[in-house]
């Protein structure tokens, strides 16, 4: 469990170009959790989870870990490091080594694994975000953007964090790719990670793969709480630059049209049931 | 750690100095470094750090942002002071061990090119800090353009620096996100003896070398996709002109070197 309590964070601090990026935030995170985190860009979304994955400078507030208060960020920051992995956005850029293994296998080789944990967790890792055995020798530079990806998120896989944090990952992948990459994640949570967070811009993404969601508007976080709730507030969501998805908006269309459609619609295959049933009554 | 990198990078506010015309700037530097070479005795070099820190309290820069430009160049100063150090024969002997001995010439010499690489470093860097990266490879080309007649090539050197200068920036937030990203996978660079150290490098290098030329590509096809073909025929936004502030440079310049020579000249002559 880790919980942030009156987290303040700022970039450039003490120079004109300071820029607060967080504002008195406080989350809980819950073992088991699989939590969404929205807002456009600039909202403070990436600093966040940089925080909770011990990756800056001490913030304002305090952190704690497991129950445990740390008095100073830099020791909550190291168990954090331990306990969190974070997927950057397009991860595939932080690619080095001369093999596909030998990538995968650079994060449990600094947790001080022996070779057979090591050789284990590479092959898990890969087999679980569908990276065939026959690719582990390639060179990661010869593999198409969407295998990339995949093989990055994998390095931080393979280090069984209880906390896995993805920034973004479909970014730039096909229909296809995204659905996959969202599916390897309700596999992921729970199964081989406690806890997962998945932040995304994409409402379509969070309306299908998580429960519980937390909106991030100018450093603040505003909502938090389950899925159905914030997509019920579509005004304040456009408020802030963001959206409901794409089929919620079309079942207001159809309610305004007269259609008795109910307003927890937020996937297209729950819409597609209700209209189905409607249709069918109705003959 | 990636932000005392202040070499190339600009400051904006409006002074003076931000004022000037970016060719009276590069012109100033290159007396003002040679000014600084000229400086030998004690009243010298407080002319030279009089005039810097005119030239610093003028450019409305925080002391600290400057300074901050000097803390990677600590080991290269360390290597010039030793160097000096050990290396001067002459003066009087102070200090003798094995094959190392001290001389007060030494120490002299020592002290005088650290504070002078200090100086350089300052003054270079209120350049780049006052100019933005546009004004300055504008100047640059513009300084550069009598040259073309023997060929030098001076609108790719302005353009090659103008897209060096600015990718810095870019290329620290992609070292920066690289770091942090290794470091979440566990990656240490900051424990281990030196060979382990360079060794550690290795996951930031790669993949920074590996963005920086997919960054050149993407660029070179996006201007391309512009049409530019170099600098034939090409105009300029926004045109040069020497203004009050250059005039007023200008003259700064001249009393310098006039100041740095009197002090010289009164020196040999034995006045002070």
């Amino acid at each position: 469990m880790i919980e942030l309590k009156n987290v303040t964070y700022t970039y450039n601090k003490n120079e004109p170009s300071a820029r607060v990026a967080l504002n008195g935030v406080s989350l809980t995170l819950d073992d088991g959790d699989f939590l969404g985190l929205i807002g456009h860009t600039g909202s403070g979304k990436s600093t966040l989870t940089q925080i909770i994955a011990g990756l800056l400078p001490p913030p304002e507030g305090s952190v704690s870990v497991d129950g445990r208060d740390y008095a100073d960020y830099k020791t909550a920051a190291r168990e954090l490091r331990k306990k969190v992995g974070l997927v950057f956005q397009y991860p595939e850029h932080q690619l080095f080594e001369e093999t596909v293994y030998r990538d995968i296998a650079f994060g449990p080789k600094n947790q001080k694994l022996t070779e057979d944990e090591i050789d284990g967790r590479v092959r898990e890792a890969a087999r679980r975000v569908n990276i065939g055995g026959d690719l582990l020798d390639k060179s990661p530079f010869d593999l198409s953007g969407g295998q990339k990806r995949r093989v990055a998120i994998a390095g931080v896989v393979a280090m069984k964090p209880e906390v896995l944090i993805l920034d973004e990952p479909t970014a730039g992948l096909d229909p296809e790719g995204r659905d996959e990459l969202l599916s390897m994640l309700e596999e992921l949570h729970g199964d081989w990670c406690k806890t997962v967070i998945l932040v995304s811009h994409s409402m379509e993404d969070i309306a299908r793969t998580v429960k519980t969601a937390a909106v991030m508007n100018n450093g603040r976080l505003v909502m938090n709480g389950p899925v159905e709730d914030i997509f019920s507030c579509g005004d304040e969501l456009r408020s802030m630059g963001l959206n409901t998805p794409q089929i919620s908006r079309i079942v207001d269309g159809l309610i305004a049209a007269g259609l008795p459609l109910s307003r927890r619609i937020f996937t297209v295959g729950a819409a597609a049931d209700e209209i189905e049933k409607i249709v069918r009554g109705g003959r | 750690m990636l932000r005392d990198i202040t070499l190339g990078q600009y400051y904006n506010t409006s002074s003076p100095l931000h004022e000037m015309d970016p060719r009276t700037k590069i012109i100033g530097v290159i007396v003002y470094m040679a000014v600084l070479f000229m400086a030998s005795s004690l009243w010298e070099y407080m002319l030279a750090a009089l005039f810097t820190a005119f030239l610093i309290k003028i450019s409305k820069v925080p002391l600290g942002f400057i300074t901050r430009g000097l803390k990677p160049l600590a080991v290269i100063m360390c290597f010039t002071l030793a160097l000096n150090l050990f290396m001067t024969g002459t003066g009087n002997e102070l200090f003798r061990w094995w094959i190392f001995r001290i001389t007060d010439d030494g120490i002299v010499l020592a002290v005088k090119m650290a504070v002078r690489l200090v100086f350089l470093v300052m003054g270079t860097s209120l350049l780049t800090l006052t100019t933005s990266p546009i004004a300055l490879t504008g100047g640059i080309e513009r300084l550069l353009s009598p040259l073309r007649r023997f060929g030098v090539p001076s609108h790719e050197i302005a353009m090659m620096m103008s897209i060096a200068l600015r990718f810095i920036p870019t290329l620290m937030e992609e070292t920066d996100k690289i770091i942090k990203a290794q470091t979440s996978r566990g990656a240490d660079f900051e424990s281990g003896n030196l060979i382990q150290r360079v060794k550690a490098m290795v996951p930031i290098l790669v993949p920074l070398f590996v963005g920086a030329f997919r960054r050149a590509e993407e660029l070179a096809m996006a201007m391309e996709c512009r049409c530019y073909n170099g600098g034939e025929g090409r105009t300029s936004l926004r045109e040069l002109k020497f203004r009050r502030v250059d005039a007023m440079a200008l003259t700064a310049g001249i009393l310098l070197v006039s100041a740095m020579t009197a002090l010289k000249l009164l020196k040999n002559g034995g006045l002070i």
